[in-house]
């Protein structure tokens, strides 16, 4: 009961220091989603990134983009990622990600840097998708752990009085 | 693999040496390609294509996803087709054959890899998508993920296949539902189209002659603009404005000629299976139930006891009255005036006499439908019937057949309000609130019972109490009689505002009630009540507000009377402004001023005051190449008072306005011209202390602003940021009375808003968490209850109404014919359409005729008939929503600074 009620007392301090900070974090960014509608935005974003790429190789002629794409972007794209950086709101990724982009940028003509650049905005989108989803996904969550330990504390206090009881022993 | 099917014609295989030539040739024929129809990924991919001979057909295989097609019509180009001609071959590209081609594919590296579990899945999942005629683009984006994915890849993929089918499915839907509000606002012009299907015996054979004959029939009765049409076996009229039958031996033979066994009771005859004629004596309907779920213009008369017999009298009985003749004569007076001969006179006379009789089968219709004779008495007792009370709002007017009216103008609001006999909305108790968690069904849909307590339905008697008491008191300044002939009410309904007057029948009184799209449709089909309740409005609006205004207030009645004469009532900007809005919207252009009327310019000289009857007004001042928002001013509103009393305490030094005033949407304005305001309020030492307090407020930026050293971030009006008070001028949400406000910088994401409505609606919630940002606060997409509903303006059964009491905007889903007109005037999106199920079924509500899902539409109610009020507003665990009147600046910033104090 005593780790019971630990672990309710931290899981009650992280659920309210979140939901006081969180909301600030969330607000501060450009763009608002519904939770419920971000893996349909994901899909948009990657959907445009593939047509972005597809178009790029058909106007340019050149498939070092499509390479770049599919090495170090495809499986950033495909999935929700790095959920620890954005719940503690550390921007590292995108910074590397940005990065790369941008030293690929130095062996790209102008008509390739024009597809670079919609793709960095598109990675940025996604990047900012996932910021969301993390930390709304905590602000949501926070109660499934927090609730289910809370009762199961309240049928264990429940059950040890039933039990105090039954063993106070009666006559001696 | 792109497949290229190269037969030759004679059915032969073709030999070695052909198909040698072809190899070497097809590079260049598919850089040909590439040129012409196809983009090939790159000239070395060549290397990847792959030739095979296979039962004399002669395959070309090439990487689809390094293939992209502008059009699905595949054109080869010249040369490839001559060479190929010349080699007596013939090609065939097929969409099939690549997705087929596809598909094995896939199957083959499934089944290389032992993944055997996937074939027919992945087969199922494009063979969907194939069925779903998907663009090749989005099968070659598949294709990419597929290219060089391994097995767990593999298994995602399908995942996600499953999924993009499904969010393909709510996007069609979406886009279905955008078509379909682009076709309404199209054709919104033609609201008033009905369309009467007239079906007839299925065994019965149609000839062409019939249906001319049909037409000639047709002819003979008053019907216009109508259109007729064999559909398989029944015959369609199209009628595109609504046609009163007054030809009986017409219709009876149009009966005959259609039905042989059409029986000879003349109380109701059946046409056809689903379509009835009434006859009753002179009064003929069609009713057309071939879709009886779905209610039509007019499915429910305002009056269903009404009967074309009694409109018959009541036309007849104020066709002679003296209202009826001096209108007549009026409007022939003025539309006349600018003829000079006599003969002249006589021609125009009488073709404005025939428009007008022309219009009277109309008339009749729209009185039968949407007017309720209505008696009022005095009681037994002796106590006055009340017929409206000042401050409900009202959806209809009211024509005085017989008797008169007293108008009680109580400035003051000094009736007590249980003399006026006021009852709450009935809200649901504490334990029935409870159990609605309950008993909520958890439909996917809308759920709509199927029959609903008609909201408009005003037939209960309210007599006022201790009548005596209210005059003895002083309650009312002044009481004014309306004799037959009269109309009133209808400011409120057409302008949709509260009541401005008690209306007592202190005698019998007949009355005609015509309900506001009644009104509407009367006001366009007789230019002739358009211009005399034009001329009430602006008469009785005018008098009304001046009398109402704080400075005028303890006037003596003369001297008011005499400053109401030189007062103008001005009217600016669009009635219907909201479809120009939402192209501002659509186009980015809401921060152009220029779509604003001028009222009054900054640098004007001030000749007068402006006082503010409806609508919103921007003040705003020049700033750099744009203006600069200071304020908004609303119902009751002064402008113009601070320069005007400045130029009148110094002589020496006048001044200009130093703000420019714009209409927002529409306004209805007072204009005070200077010497009025001098000589009744300056001379006189009138100047009320609040008044004058706003006006110092609404000049209180004295300096331009871009000579002020502020910076546009921290600039301020008021309490306000700049950025809020621009942002919500422009998008005019100020016309909001209940907005939903959320500070985002509390708002945990939770929803449990959402589940409170969801909850308090059968388990559809009625708004979406989500819109336009300012600052830190949200403004989401749920009905505003705005100051002026527009969505109102349009709906042709008037199933979107003002309740009486709140005045909150509900829909009355028993009249909802589910025309999507009040979602596309809504100016920011805040009604939607939805598909619903009815009470013991589990399927949504189909049209019979065409099996499409029948819509109705669906918004924020304001939790009406919730104890406590709004439920979003109370679940919110962190008081981070709210429901704030936008419609005036003190409020909002009332609600800012308490937010402030919160944090300090």
């Amino acid at each position: 009961m005593t780790i019971l009620f630990s672990l309710i007392f931290l899981s009650g301090v992280s659920g309210l220091i979140i939901s006081r900070i969180f909301p600030r974090r969330l607000s501060a960014k450009s763009e608002e989603f519904i939770f419920e509608r971000i893996p349909q935005y994901r899909k948009t974003v990657r959907d445009k990134a593939e047509e972005l790429i597809l178009d790029s190789i058909s106007e340019t002629d050149s498939e070092l983009i499509a390479r770049f794409y599919k090495k170090d972007i495809a499986g950033f794209m495909a999935q929700p990622k790095y959920f620890i950086y954005h719940f503690w709101g550390s921007e590292r990724p995108l910074v590397k990600i940005l990065r790369n982009l941008e030293s690929l940028s130095r062996y790209l003509n102008e008509n390739e840097k024009k597809y670079c650049e919609q793709l960095r905005e598109l990675i940025v989108k996604k990047y900012d998708l996932d910021y969301s989803l993390c930390l709304q996904g905590c602000l949501k969550y926070w109660l499934f752990i927090h609730i289910p330990l809370t009762y199961s504390l309240m049928i264990f206090v429940v059950l040890h009085v039933i039990l105090v009881y039954a063993y106070t022993g009666g006559h001696t | 693999m792109l497949t290229l099917i190269i037969r030759k014609n004679n059915k032969e295989s073709a030999s070695f040496t052909e198909i040698e030539k072809l190899i070497s040739e097809a590079p260049l024929y598919l850089s040909q390609l590439a040129k012409n129809q196809f983009h090939v990924w790159n000239m070395e991919t060549h290397k990847q294509i792959v030739f095979e001979n296979e039962n004399g057909n002669f395959f070309i295989r090439t990487d689809l996803s390094k293939v992209s097609i502008d059009n699905q019509k595949w054109i080869l180009p010249d040369a490839l087709l001559k060479n190929l001609q010349k080699a007596n071959h013939e090609i065939q590209v097929y969409m099939e054959d690549v997705l087929e081609n596809f598909l094995q594919n896939i199957r083959v590296k499934a089944t290389v890899d032992k993944q055997v579990k996937y074939i027919e899945e992945i087969n199922k999942c494009f063979t969907t998508l194939i069925s779903k005629e998907k663009s090749l683009k989005t099968l070659q984006k598949w294709l990419l993920r597929c290219d060089n994915s391994d097995d767990h890849q593999l298994d995602g993929i399908l995942k996600e296949i499953h999924h993009d089918i499904e969010l393909e499915d709510y996007d069609r839907t979406q886009s279905l539902s955008d078509l379909s509000h682009t076709l309404q606002r199209k054709y919104r012009d033609l609201k008033f189209k009905k369309i009467t299907f007239l079906e007839i015996d299925p065994n019965t054979t149609i000839e062409q002659s019939d249906l001319e004959h049909l037409q000639e029939e047709l002819n003979t009765l008053n019907a216009t603009n109508f259109h007729v049409q064999k559909l398989k076996n029944k015959v369609a009229v199209h009628f595109p404005e609504v046609t009163i039958w007054r030809d009986l031996n017409s219709l009876d033979q149009l009966a005959r000629h259609f039905n042989k066994n059409l029986a000879d009771d003349r109380a109701s005859r059946t046409i056809s299976r689903g379509c009835y004629i009434y006859v009753d004596d002179l009064e003929i309907e069609i009713s057309n139930i071939i879709n009886p779920d779905k209610p039509d213009h007019w499915a429910k008369p305002f009056d269903p006891e009404l009967n074309f017999k009694e409109v018959d009298q009541l036309l007849d009985s104020i066709k002679d009255s003296e209202f009826v003749k001096q209108s007549k004569a009026n409007y022939l007076k003025t539309k006349l005036s600018d003829t000079h001969s006599q003969q002249e006179k006589q021609t125009n006379e009488q073709e404005i006499i025939e428009e007008f009789e022309s219009n009277l089968p109309t008339i009749r219709n729209l009185i039968r439908f949407d007017c309720k004779i209505r008696n009022f008495t005095k009681g037994s007792n002796k106590k006055p019937e009340i017929i409206c009370r000042k401050n409900d709002f009202g959806n209809s007017a009211f024509f005085i057949v017989s008797g008169k009216v007293d108008v009680l103008l109580d400035q003051n609001n000094s009736i007590p309000e249980e003399h006026l006999g006021r009852q709450k909305v009935n809200k649901k108790g504490f334990f029935r609130s409870i159990a609605q968690l309950l008993t909520n069904k958890h439909h996917m849909n809308e759920y709509r019972s199927k029959s609903q307590k008609d909201l408009t339905k005003e037939n209960h008697s309210i007599f006022i109490q201790d009548f005596d008491q209210v005059l003895l008191n002083k309650h009312i300044d002044q009481v004014v009689t309306l004799n037959a002939g009269n109309t009133f009410g209808e400011i409120s309904a057409m302008g949709r505002t509260p009541r401005s007057a008690t209306v007592i029948a202190t005698e019998s009184v007949t009355l005609l009630e015509i309900r506001w799209q009644g009104l509407r449709d009367l006001r366009e089909t007789l230019p002739i009540l358009k211009e005399i309740t034009d001329a009430n409005f602006r008469e009785r609006g005018l008098t009304i507000h001046i009398r109402e205004t704080e400075m005028f207030k303890g006037m003596e009645e003369n001297v008011l009377e005499k400053l109401i004469d030189k007062c103008v009532f001005q009217s600016y900007g669009d009635f219907k402004w909201s479809m120009s809005y939402k192209d501002l919207a659509k186009k980015g252009d809401l921060n152009n001023l220029i779509n604003e009327p001028i009222i009054v310019s900054e640098g004007d000289y001030p000749d007068g005051i402006f006082l503010i009857r409806s609508g919103f007004v921007r003040v705003s001042r020049k700033f750099n190449n744009g203006h600069l928002t200071k304020n908004y001013l609303g119902k009751g509103s002064v402008f113009g008072f601070e320069e005007l009393k400045y130029n009148y305490e110094n002589a020496n030094s006048q001044k200009n306005h130093s703000n420019s005033l714009r209409a927002i949407g529409y306004v209805d304005v007072i204009f005070i011209p200077a010497d009025v305001v001098e000589k009744y309020i300056f001379q006189k030492g009138k100047v009320p202390k609040t008044l004058h307090e706003s006006c110092l407020k609404d000049n209180k930026l004295e300096i331009a602003p871009e000579k002020q050293k502020v910076s546009i971030a921290t600039m301020k009006a008021g309490m306000l940021s700049q950025e809020v008070i621009e942002s919500l001028v422009s998008s005019r949400s100020i016309n909001a009375t209940e907005a939903m406000l959320i500070n985002i910088d509390r708002c945990t994401r939770c929803d449990d808003c959402v589940v409170a409505c969801a909850n308090a609606h059968d388990g559809n919630p009625r708004f979406i968490r989500h819109g336009k940002i300012f600052d830190k606060f949200m403004i989401t997409n749920a009905c505003m209850h705005c100051n002026d509903p527009v969505c109102m303006i349009g709906c042709p059964t008037g199933a979107i109404n003002r309740n009486t009491e709140g005045g909150e905007v509900i829909i009355n889903d028993s009249t909802c014919i589910g025309c999507s007109t009040c979602a596309n005037s809504c100016p920011y999106d805040n009604i939607r359409m939805v598909e619903y199920t009815e009470q013991g079924s589990k399927t949504t509500k189909k049209d019979l005729n065409t099996n499409q899902a029948l819509l109705k539409a669906t918004k924020c109610d304001l939790c009406v008939d919730q104890p406590g009020g709004p439920a979003c507003e109370r679940a919110c665990p962190h008081d981070a929503l709210k429901r704030v009147d936008l419609s005036e600046i003190t409020k909002v910033e009332g609600w800012i600074s308490n937010y402030k104090n919160e944090a300090l």
